[in-house]
């Protein structure tokens, strides 16, 4: 009782130590390095050796015993340069919808040093997230010329979670701990991110019998077919999801939807024509349909709670959307 | 073997081997059963790539079982380090049949590591450190394996842990020279059984013959501000036997006891500082012994102890305070006279038979202390009647005891005696036996039965055990002893002027303590040491044979015979005063310093890499913005981030970060 209290108050004053940012750079500041069980015991099994050693005068053991703690020393520094200089970048945004288990990915960027044996955790839970020094992306970037001459690996771990249910969130605090170079010693650091985690509702596809009663508005019908003046010869840079791929099987030319096809006619999304339903239900429709626009590209006009977002059929637009229907 | 190593059991199998090696002296010989067996378990669970080792229940029960019962019927409840040491070894065998998890592992790693130290109490080569430094290393590895942050490859983590341990080095060093050596706390008789070969206190014809067998080395000798003494006045005393039973000397019990009445009265309390003696102008010697069964030290002819480690005893003899089970040094001082003597060459001071004697048969000798009648002229009373009535025409026709005594001398030197290795047998009466049959004898036979001669005429005389000659490393000015340089010879105490020495051997074989056994008798002496002989054959072999010697030698002055006096006067010629303080004082600094080069080498690794000074204080700086709480962004330039920050506010450092911005384009660019 008493150590979990403890333990609470220690965690708040670490995480007050690191703001929450996008990515973090660890430093001296950041990492924190003590001994485990594991380091306690074998400090005890040198304080024996000692014993051992003044009992017996043995000049030989006081050799080993020295060297013994000289190494024990020296892997402290061992593992602060295990974690130093990490860069580790978070999305600046999460969004998935309702259920589902939160997935992040993190950036680690590594100095020109290799790091070793690091683990994620999430706050509150013990799953283990091995980073594994196996490049999920590598790039090289080039910096200016001598400021930062190593090349800058980056490693990619994909970390999952907990479910959540339909609201905004911060992403939960990350651990990030190692065991370098002989596990006499932990080191760790406490990541806060000001990742938003966006969890909208589930989509669920409306049935559109049920809106028959309802006045429809013309947009809400989807399907408008594709007329041949709306399609344009395809051009290096147009979106590879424009392309119409019945014509290219059909002609092996590859043709795009034009971009003012939908431009005109902005698909509207109004919780007045779903709110009958139910709110959840409703929140879900809508959400689907939005995701269904999103991957045709339509421009969208979402209205919700009294605000009107769009028309537009940016991403962050889109994303816009999705945290009102999260938010609302 | 790599690959091997790099499985967890491969490493649990390497360091099982490597431990038992290394503890092979102490371990009885049923052990290594019990250790083939387990390591056929690791090994095939290597070759099974078995991700880790589990074994049989029954097996693993069994295996506890016979390794207990084996225990106990060695031992039988003898409770002493050794007897601990063979056991925690147990437990730590049958720890690799059951490596299941982590802890276990852990168990195991930290065990094997105390084994280390602990097995530096039984053996102290420079070889042995290598071998467990080894063991620590694959230990450390495994350590590492466990911890799952293994570096890539095998040879990056050997790579990486070298580096580790030449960085800390010089640490380790500092640590070794001032960490305060503080006295024992308590007291566990280190050894059981006092198997190892050397002198034993009781001396019947052939013990010393056997020792000649043997070329382990006794202790080395170096002596300090004289010249070189000459080979033949070494003669090293270490036990002196003054009971005679017709056949064998032994020491005489009562005698003892008067003896162990007076080292109570010489044992002063430890005190290393004699301030009255100046050793820095005083011919001494200093002795570093090899670990040996007994307690008893050697020591030349009017020295006196110096080191707080050594008893004196009666009749000029000293011991060690404590068991001798690692290489121990401690030092002597030796008096003007003494000095003169031992560098004297040829000739004695007196002429007892009409001729010049070599220094080695008559020595002046500088114990002084009163002959016990009753103890010095005991002989047995039957026996040897040839003997006898050879001694009473002697003494008969001799006018004083000094004549007598060079008549007897005369007697070994001229009545036909051979040197041999290879006596025949005797019968009950040695003497008679000996003198008038055989003729055939080695340096006990000559001094055994010149002593009791001695005795039948009325001098008191006893037998001196110890060690004659050595061997000269001129590189390293030490002498190097041996177990084949045992030796036996007389003291005698004629006309109640002082014990002097007379050796008989060097009568009839004047080689012996000239040059040594193996010029004294080669063939013999080949016979049974063909390693010693060889080296006295072949110069390459010998000049080896003195190098691997040196070196072992440096090791254990340098290394193991680093003790409390040797931290101690190194403190006081260092720091000035030998003070315990000062030691956790210089620890302390020297903690602080290697924390501070180790911070050093990190900012290197940051900044000294870095093309020029100019770019190396922009990073300094920009670092120096990132911990005010203006990190440059990755992959942002230089001319970015300071528009970023002119872009916010115009203080003084945004102001100082332009100038450096500036100042580093145009060293980069030239613009």
């Amino acid at each position: 009782m008493m150590i979990g209290k403890l333990r609470k108050k220690l965690r708040a004053f670490l995480s007050l130590r690191s703001e929450p940012s996008l990515s973090h750079t660890l430093s001296q500041r950041t990492i924190y390095i003590f001994p485990d069980a594991q380091g306690l015991s074998f400090l005890f099994m040198l304080l024996v050796m000692l014993v051992t050693a003044i009992n017996y005068q043995s000049s030989l053991i006081y050799l080993l015993l020295f060297s013994l703690g000289a190494l024990f020393f020296l892997s402290i520094w061992q593992s602060f340069l295990n974690l130093q200089g990490l860069r580790i970048t978070a999305p600046a945004e999460l969004a998935f919808e309702a259920g589902e288990p939160l997935s992040m990915n993190i950036f680690i960027q590594l100095q020109s040093r290799l790091s070793s044996g690091l683990v994620a955790f999430w706050r509150d839970d013990i799953t283990p997230f091995p980073i594994e020094i196996a490049s999920c992306s590598s790039t090289n970037q080039q910096e200016m010329e001598g400021v930062n001459d190593a090349t800058q690996d980056e490693y990619c771990v994909t970390m999952t979670g907990r479910r959540f249910s339909r609201g905004v969130y911060e992403v939960p605090a990350i651990k990030i701990q190692s065991y370098f170079p002989f596990g006499l010693l932990k080191a760790w650091t406490w990541l806060r991110f000001s990742t938003q985690v966006i969890v909208y509702p589930r989509p669920i596809k409306p049935d559109f019998s049920t809106f028959m009663a309802q006045s429809l508005d013309t947009s809400v019908g989807v399907n408008k077919g594709e007329e041949l003046d709306d399609l344009a010869v395809y051009a290096p840079g147009d979106r590879i999801n424009r392309v119409v791929w019945s014509k290219y099987a059909a002609s092996d030319e590859l043709v795009v939807r034009s971009e003012s096809t939908h431009e005109t006619k902005p698909y509207l999304l109004d919780w007045d024509a779903y709110k009958h339903v139910g709110k959840e239900l409703a929140l879900s429709h809508i959400c689907h349909e939005l995701l269904q626009a999103c991957h045709r590209d339509q421009m969208i006009e979402l209205r919700i709670g009294g605000q009107i977002l769009g028309p537009d059929n940016t991403l962050a637009h889109h994303s816009k959307c999705l945290k009102a229907l999260a938010e609302f | 073997m790599n690959a091997f190593l790099s499985h967890k059991a491969g490493a649990v199998f390497s360091v099982l081997l490597l431990q038992a090696i290394s503890l092979n002296s102490i371990l009885p010989r049923w052990v290594w059963v019990l250790v083939f067996v387990i390591a056929f378990s690791l090994f095939t669970a290597v070759r099974k790539n078995l991700p880790e080792v589990s074994t049989h229940k029954v097996y693993r029960t069994s295996l506890l079982i016979s390794a207990l019962l084996g225990f106990w019927f060695s031992f039988q409840g003898q409770y002493t380090v050794e007897t601990a040491s063979v056991l925690l070894f147990l437990v730590f065998s049958m720890k690799a049949t059951e490596l299941h998890h982590k802890k276990d592992f852990l168990v195991f790693a930290y065990t094997s590591l105390y084994l280390s130290g602990v097995s530096m109490l039984f053996e102290q080569g420079l070889l042995h450190m290598m071998l467990q430094l080894c063991c620590v290393a694959v230990v450390f590895i495994m350590l590492g394996q466990v911890n799952g942050t293994t570096l890539n490859s095998f040879r990056s983590q050997w790579a990486s842990l070298l580096k580790l341990a030449a960085l800390s080095l010089p640490f380790v060093v500092v640590l070794f020279l001032f960490f305060p050596r503080l006295a024992p706390l308590w007291s566990i008789p280190i050894k059981t059984s006092n198997a190892s070969t050397g002198m034993s206190e009781t001396l019947s014809p052939g013990d010393i013959a056997k020792l000649s067998q043997s070329d382990e080395r006794v202790f080395r000798a170096s002596f300090k501000n004289m010249r070189q003494p000459s080979k033949q006045t070494l003669y090293w005393r270490a036990i002196v036997l003054d009971q005679f039973d017709g056949t064998r000397w032994t020491k005489n019990p009562d005698a003892r006891r008067e003896e162990r009445k007076q080292s109570n009265q010489f044992s002063s309390p430890a005190t290393f500082e004699k301030p009255n003696l100046r050793i820095t102008d005083t011919a001494h010697y200093d002795i570093l012994l090899a670990p040996q069964a007994a307690t008893w030290a050697f020591a030349l002819d009017g020295s006196s102890a110096y080191s707080s480690n050594l008893v004196n005893k009666d009749m000029g003899l000293f011991e060690m305070r404590a068991e001798v089970v690692q290489p121990t040094l401690y030092r002597m001082t030796l008096n003007e006279t003494s000095r003169l003597y031992a560098q004297k060459n040829e000739v004695s001071d007196a002429e007892v038979i009409g001729q010049k004697l070599p220094t080695a048969v008559l020595g002046k000798t500088m114990v002084r202390n009163k002959s016990n009648g009753r103890f010095d002229r005991q002989y047995p009373q039957k026996g040897n009647p040839k003997t006898r009535a050879l001694i009473d025409q002697m003494r008969v026709d001799s006018a004083s005891e000094q004549d007598f005594v060079a008549s007897l001398l005369k007697y070994f030197a001229t009545g036909g005696f051979a040197y041999t290795l290879e006596p025949p047998l005797l019968g009950d009466d040695f003497a008679d036996d000996f003198l008038f049959s055989s003729q055939r004898g080695f340096c006990e036979h000559f001094a055994g039965s010149m002593a009791y001669m001695l005795r039948l005429g009325g001098v008191p005389a006893r037998v001196v055990l110890g060690y004659a000659g050595g061997e000269y490393n001129a590189t390293n000015n030490y002498w190097l002893i041996r177990q084949y340089d045992a030796h036996a010879w007389v003291e005698a105490n004629i006309d109640g002027s002082g014990w002097v020495r007379l050796d008989p051997t060097a009568l009839i074989a004047p080689e012996r303590v000239r040059f040594g056994l193996e010029r004294a008798i080669p063939i013999e002496f080949a016979a049974r040491n063909a390693l010693a002989a060889l080296s006295s054959y072949s110069q390459a072999f010998s000049w080896l044979k003195m190098r691997m010697d040196e070196i072992n030698y440096q090791w254990q002055l340098l290394v193991v015979g680093y003790g409390q006096s040797q931290q101690q006067s190194l403190m006081k010629r260092w720091l000035g005063s030998a003070n315990i303080m000062n030691g956790f004082k210089v620890v302390g600094v020297s903690t602080l310093l290697f924390g501070a080069m180790v911070v050093m080498y990190l900012v290197w690794q940051r900044y000294g890499r870095l093309p020029n000074a100019t770019a190396k204080t922009y990073m300094l700086y920009v670092d120096f913005m990132a911990m005010l709480g203006h990190p440059r962004e990755l992959g942002e330039t230089p001319n970015a981030y300071l528009q970023r920050m002119s872009a916010n506010n115009h203080s003084l450092f945004v102001r100082l970060l332009a100038m450096l911005t500036r100042k580093l384009e145009l060293a980069l660019y030239h613009v």
